[in-house]
């Protein structure tokens, strides 16, 4: 009992220290922009909603909405091409041996080594001859060819620590390759799978860079570049706005935490595994 | 027959084949593009051919090379350790199925949703500019708090905060693992009279040694060319205090228009975080347990 | 199989015709700019006219942040996909002219008459070997802007801040930080300190621009020494807040001091003013020009276009003529005026500038700003003054004076070394 009370003492004093310039940042969303910059409390001296109401109206014509509604269509199908091309690639190296596998597997992991600005342009210029700049088929690509090694490689670890006995077993009961990965495999790895679908979400979502070099149309904006249309050089910035359109633009990611959080919880469902 | 088991030997080619042809397709020409650029004189919209040139220079006459690129190793060294000490020790705190935990988990998550979203900079600058609130909780202590973004010694290590409070996808893969330790294991411990501790270093740690070990690896390749944090809070300063490799590279060749010299100095880099990585596949042999008793 | 069919669709998608149908005799230009929202908003309803006068016209709005913008351009450039026609900055364009190979001569047009624009702008920053490679979309020029309330224990019998020299107004700083210690005379981000204090004080001891078109330096050390030495007293007599407090800064709409009107004296560029003082309505302001040095010809004041505009040589001649007839409409046109205002600075066309005073469209303090401009003394900025990996040199240095890290001295011949470094392989 004094145990438990202790966990919560702690749990709540790291909430604290991580989570208060969070709650800092959701309250600066309804203060005017000066007094965002002019003081240091958390409340505002009063609520204003113009933040909400400004951003939301955005730019010319197109609302906020357009934007998440635009990351959306992005970052759906790159999530689930994603999980599929990455427990196929994930399968592959964990429960095949065939020759070459040691080298392959290192030369995916060094694809992570060599820092995007340089692959950039090569990159674009692929893309544009294959006729596909300015849609987000750029990422649709990636994401089914598994480019990021992080996922294979993440769902590889797991992988391996399913007992191969299982898989001998229904070998023996006639199952197929594809079979075994359906029925066995993947139920057992539910929890890192929706760890992948969650990081991919969580990084396409953010994603400015990739963002702005393939998407052209303004139409087509996800969040994050519609975020930093209002951040200009030359012109006062209304940063009110700002706060605000952030925290409605990870508000969905938080939600989405909050939901899929549960499938974390130690102790429960490992069952199956008995090694 | 025979022939089938041939053919069989090649099975796993057919489940690995869309990365391997995406890197094929997708990321083989961007890599032996930038090689070959590496040995020439690129400034992205013409090029001509200079032998080992940039290596040279890279190696006898940058100067600005070597402090970035020892900033940035100090940075990888010291973050990534701290980074992932913290995320497992609340990923172990959070994996118990307590009432509330669910909330506690989000919260911890959040400030990782923020990526590197312009409102990180509106954060860290509210938190760390002289008059913000750290110095004026330290002030109600009595303590008079530094510069912790306009003093040029300290802004660096103010930097290798930013890791530690954005370590929410350590700390959620932890988590994940933790769950697939079979209690059985830690309760059979417990009756031969192991106490928490011996347990938690004993059986669950080892047991998630693979997890461990990839997010090793993966923070180290992270970091090593962490990119957006400095750029958009500190954009490589004061007097280029905080000017990672990353900036560097990315001031080479969109500022500077140095493309060619650019791919050298990230061919570079790429041998250094192999080299890391190897090194750390090495050690790896003594510590990561995988259940299928294969290597790697 | 599965590899065989992906190969095969990769290659069909290579091999797919380029352009896509188009409504016979419709032509769509695509159109790349950077701004906040205000500026988006009235060139879309500019846009949004243009394309009611001229049915066959369609315009793509390519607009995004500043921050990667250039990147974008560079990118798009260099694969053959850049815009029909887009905006570039001022700093770019000998570079983008001597490498991209990217501009048409807008001589070339039938549509466009540079008539309106000033022949000396038009010489100074757009004309780059014989071909009109850029037109100005608006002039800026630097200013001190001042706070009256905070400063009224200094303003002359009329009311205002004239003729200061760089002594007086770090006088000024002193004595104002002395009397109230939350205050400073004055303060700017790190790029500005380089534009609006360095080099101003720099030119007005050489009496001449920094970096000369032909490569070379228009300075020598002692005299980057001496620049160096008076630049920093704008630190030590207090009249700056100092700089490891500000340079967490971005801009003055972060810093608290200026958000509680607790600086004095700014140094800007006069199509900001209206934006910087929107909130602080608490105060009166007014504007002067910069401070000077005992007996300096030059005022090292800034008068240039700020941002330009330039049509893409790469693309049909057809979509080129459409983009030049856009342009010059832009420019001149006093319905086009109206809608785009001071959006991106003010009219560099005297046309459009006549439109906007008819119109009442300049606010009392900006007309005041843009007088105080045109009658300072100043140079042109160099074709490479302003290229941001020579302006990063600057910064370094300067801040290594700042921070103490080297001596003036040590620093003026560290900058001129990775100065002249540098524009050798520009040269190139």
């Amino acid at each position: 009992m004094k145990r438990r009370w202790i966990t919560y003492l702690v749990l709540t004093l790291m909430a604290v220290l991580l989570g208060y310039p969070i709650l800092w940042l959701i309250f600066s969303s309804f203060k005017p922009s000066a007094e965002i910059f002019a003081s240091v409390r958390l409340l505002p001296k009063s609520f204003t909603f113009s933040g909400y109401v400004e951003g939301w109206r955005s730019t010319s014509q197109l609302p906020f909405s357009t934007y998440l509604l635009n990351s959306a269509k992005l970052v759906i199908p790159t999530v689930l091409l994603t999980c599929v091309s990455s427990v196929l690639v994930a399968y592959g190296f964990s429960r095949f041996s065939f020759p070459g596998k040691r080298a392959w597997f290192l030369v995916m992991i060094s694809t992570l080594m060599l820092p995007n600005t340089i692959l950039m342009i090569p990159r674009y210029i692929l893309f544009k001859n294959l006729n596909v700049l300015n849609s987000y088929v750029p990422f649709y690509l990636q994401a089914a060819f598994a480019t990021n090694p992080f996922f294979s490689y993440l769902l590889i670890q797991f992988f391996r620590g399913i007992p191969h006995e299982l898989d001998e077993s229904a070998t023996i009961d006639g199952c197929g390759r594809m079979r075994i990965l359906v029925s066995i495999i993947l139920p057992l790895a539910r929890t890192p799978i929706i760890s992948v679908a969650l990081f991919q979400t969580m990084w396409t979502w953010n994603d400015f860079f990739n963002a702005l070099i393939y998407i052209d149309t303004v139409k087509m904006y996800p969040v994050s570049l519609g975020l930093r249309l209002a951040i200009d050089a030359d012109t006062a910035v209304n940063w009110s706005k700002i706060v605000a359109m952030t925290v409605v633009s990870i508000a969905p990611l938080i939600l989405m935490f909050l939901f899929l959080q549960r499938y974390f919880v130690a102790g429960i469902a490992t069952s199956g595994i008995k090694g | 027959m025979a022939q089938k088991h041939r053919l069989e030997r090649y099975h796993g080619y057919l489940y690995i084949a869309p990365w391997l042809i995406g890197f094929l397709v997708l990321t083989l020409y961007p890599f032996v593009t930038s090689l070959f650029y590496s040995f020439t004189k690129y400034d992205i919209f013409s090029w001509e051919f200079a032998g080992l040139k940039n290596y040279v220079d890279i190696f006898t006459k940058d100067k600005i090379f070597a402090n970035s690129l020892r900033r940035t190793l100090i940075y990888t060294v010291i973050a990534v350790p701290l980074k992932l000490a913290i995320a497992l020790a609340m990923a172990t705190l959070l994996a118990r199925p307590l009432r509330g935990i669910g909330l506690f988990r989000t919260v911890y998550y959040v400030p990782s949703l923020l990526g590197s979203s312009v409102a990180l900079s509106i954060i860290w600058k509210y938190l760390f500019k002289s008059d913000g609130l750290v110095n004026m909780l330290l002030k109600v202590i009595g303590v008079t708090g530094p510069n912790w973004l306009g003093d040029y010694h300290i802004t660096f290590w103010t930097m290798v905060l930013l890791p530690m409070w954005q370590m929410g996808s350590p700390m959620v893969i932890f988590l994940a693992a933790l769950k697939t330790v079979p209690e059985e294991l830690t309760e059979a411990a417990s009756i031969d009279g192991a106490n928490p501790i011996q347990r938690y270093f004993g059986i669950t740690l080892p047991m998630i040694s693979p997890v461990i070990f990839f997010n090793i690896i993966m923070q180290t390749i992270e970091i090593i060319q962490l990119f957006t944090p400095a750029y958009i809070i500190t954009k490589g300063g004061p007097a280029k205090s905080t000017y990672l490799y990353a900036l560097m590279l990315y001031d080479t060749s969109f500022r500077d228009f140095k493309m060619g010299y650019a791919s050298a100095l990230s061919w570079v880099l790429f041998v250094i975080i192999i080299a890391f990585t190897l090194l750390l596949f090495r050690k790896s042999s003594s510590w990561v347990y995988y259940k299928d008793g294969e290597g790697l | 199989m599965k590899r065989v069919l992906i190969l095969t669709l990769c290659a069909v998608m290579l091999l797919s015709p380029f352009s896509f149908a188009q409504a016979e005799g419709t032509v769509t230009l695509r159109f790349s700019w950077w701004g906040g929202d205000s500026r988006a908003e009235a060139t879309l309803k500019a846009i949004e006219l243009y394309e009611t006068l001229n049915p066959n016209v369609k315009i793509e709005a390519e607009y995004s942040a500043f921050s990667g913008y250039y990147q974008k351009l560079i990118t798009q450039l260099a694969s053959g996909n850049a815009p029909d026609f887009f905006q570039v900055d001022q700093g770019w364009v000998a570079e983008l002219n001597a490498r991209g190979d990217a501009f048409a001569d807008l001589n070339g047009f039938d549509a466009i008459d540079p008539a309106s624009i000033p022949q000396t702008m038009l010489d100074d920053y757009c004309i780059k070997d014989g071909k009109l490679v850029v037109l100005p979309l608006g002039y800026n020029g630097t200013v001190i802007l001042y706070n009256k309330t905070l400063l009224a224990d200094y303003l002359d019998a009329d009311g205002e801040l004239k003729d200061l020299t760089w002594e007086r107004f770090e006088e000024i700083g002193a004595d104002l930080h002395a009397k109230d210690p939350e205050a400073y005379m004055t303060v700017a981000v790190t790029d500005g300190y380089v534009r609006y204090f360095l080099k101003p004080i720099l030119e007005q001891i050489t009496n001449d621009i920094s970096v000369k078109d032909d490569y070379t330096l228009g300075f020598t050390v002692e005299q980057m020494t001496q620049a160096f030495d008076e630049f920093k007293k704008v630190f030590t007599s207090g009249a700056a807040q100092p700089y490891a407090e500000s340079v967490v800064y971005d801009s003055l709409q972060n810093n608290a001091l200026w958000l509680n009107g607790k600086i004095g004296a700014v140094p800007l560029f006069f199509s900001n003013i209206d934006g910087e003082i929107a909130n602080l309505t608490d105060f009166d302001w007014g504007v002067t020009a910069l401070p000077k040095m005992e007996g300096a010809q030059t005022s090292g004041q800034e008068v240039c276009p700020s941002l330009m505009v330039a049509i893409n040589k790469n693309v049909s001649e057809t979509q080129q003529a459409e983009a030049a007839k856009f342009i010059q409409w832009m420019l001149n046109d006093p319905e086009a005026v109206k809608l785009l205002g001071t959006q991106r600075g003010v009219p560099a066309s005297e046309a459009a500038l006549a439109t906007l005073v008819e119109n009442d469209m300049l606010s009392d303090i900006m007309t005041k700003a843009i007088e105080i401009s045109s009658a300072s003394v100043g140079f042109k900025n160099g074709d490479y003054e302003m290229d941001s990996s020579i302006n990063s040199i600057f910064v370094e240095n300067m801040e290594q004076v700042i921070y103490d890290v080297a001596s003036s001295a040590d620093a003026a011949q560290q900058l001129s070394d990775a100065l002249a470094g540098r524009l050798a392989e520009m040269k190139q």
